[in-house]
């Protein structure tokens, strides 16, 4: 028997490699986790680099983001070498050589903010679509 | 500390608004769907469910793909069952608004691959993608 799993882990697109669908802001405050799947629709020949931005609820709309939006920085935890130092903005790139098909996961340490919104930096990310899994509703 | 929910539930596009896309369900524990309208649903969103073994050429892709039918798990009402059951579908109501987030499984795997099929309304404004639950 099964279960309906995405009643707590509810999929949603944050993007997609249509350009004329560019990614929406997601409102994680109702999610006590989040986490993207990264499905390959094409031969990467160049690493495909996304970063983050995050923005709190607009105080006029706090159904909507607070703009501008501004990058979110990496955050180290426990599992880092010791004396290691942030690199900046935070990045998920999937390699070059990552065939069709392919699916890698990822996520951030923390919650940045109310909404996220994932942003194509460089490479083949035309070539990707992205779900973002919003777990544990509450 | 937030977790790698989706290492554990991977979420892949299965209905984009205007094409289906089968995926492959045998290397996970469970699936179900995620349904999010793109627009505000004049009329009922019905979605049906096909299934597919892998192809005899290539089993990484689907071979031919059938209707689901309905499965009557044991929270059915207790009446006969009819002879023949119906499609397995899944209906958006008329009235749901855009943003909303609704969720539902099959309760059996089918075949090897799965994909939700356009029935009747306004399909195209909804998006579903499947989670692949427990990756094995």
């Amino acid at each position: 028997m099964l279960m309906n799993t995405a009643v707590q882990h509810q999929g949603i697109v944050i993007w997609s490699a249509v350009p004329t669908n560019p990614a929406p802001p997601v409102d994680l405050r109702r999610h006590a986790g989040f986490s993207f799947t990264f499905h390959v629709k094409a031969d990467i020949l160049v690493d495909a680099v996304f970063e983050f931005a995050a923005a709190p609820a607009d105080p006029a709309n706090p159904c909507a983001p607070l703009l501008p939006q501004y990058k979110v920085q990496e955050v180290l935890t426990c599992t880092a070498s010791w004396g290691a130092v942030p690199m900046g903005d935070t990045a998920v790139i999937i390699p070059a050589g990552t065939p069709a098909g392919s699916i890698c996961t990822a996520t951030l340490p923390c919650k940045p903010d109310a909404f996220i919104q994932l942003e194509p930096a460089s490479g083949d990310t035309g070539k990707i679509e992205v779900v973002v899994t919003l777990s544990g509703p509450r | 500390m937030n977790l790698n929910g989706a290492s554990q539930h991977q979420g892949i596009v299965v209905w984009s608004g205007t094409a289906a896309a089968p995926v492959d369900i045998r290397k996970h524990n469970n699936y179900s769907f995620t349904f999010h309208t793109t627009a505000d649903l004049a009329a009922d969103a019905e979605f049906h469910f096909q299934a597919a073994p892998a192809s005899d050429v290539d089993p990484c892709i689907p071979g031919t793909f059938v209707p689901v039918y309905e499965v009557l798990t044991c929270v059915a009402a207790f009446v006969p069952p009819p002879a023949v059951l119906p499609v397995a579908s899944i209906v958006i109501p008329a009235g749901t608004k855009k943003g909303a987030i609704c969720t539902a499984a099959l309760p059996c795997k089918p075949d090897a691959f799965v994909q939700p099929v356009a029935g009747a309304g306004p399909t195209a404004s909804v998006q579903v993608v499947a989670i692949l639950s427990g990756p094995r």
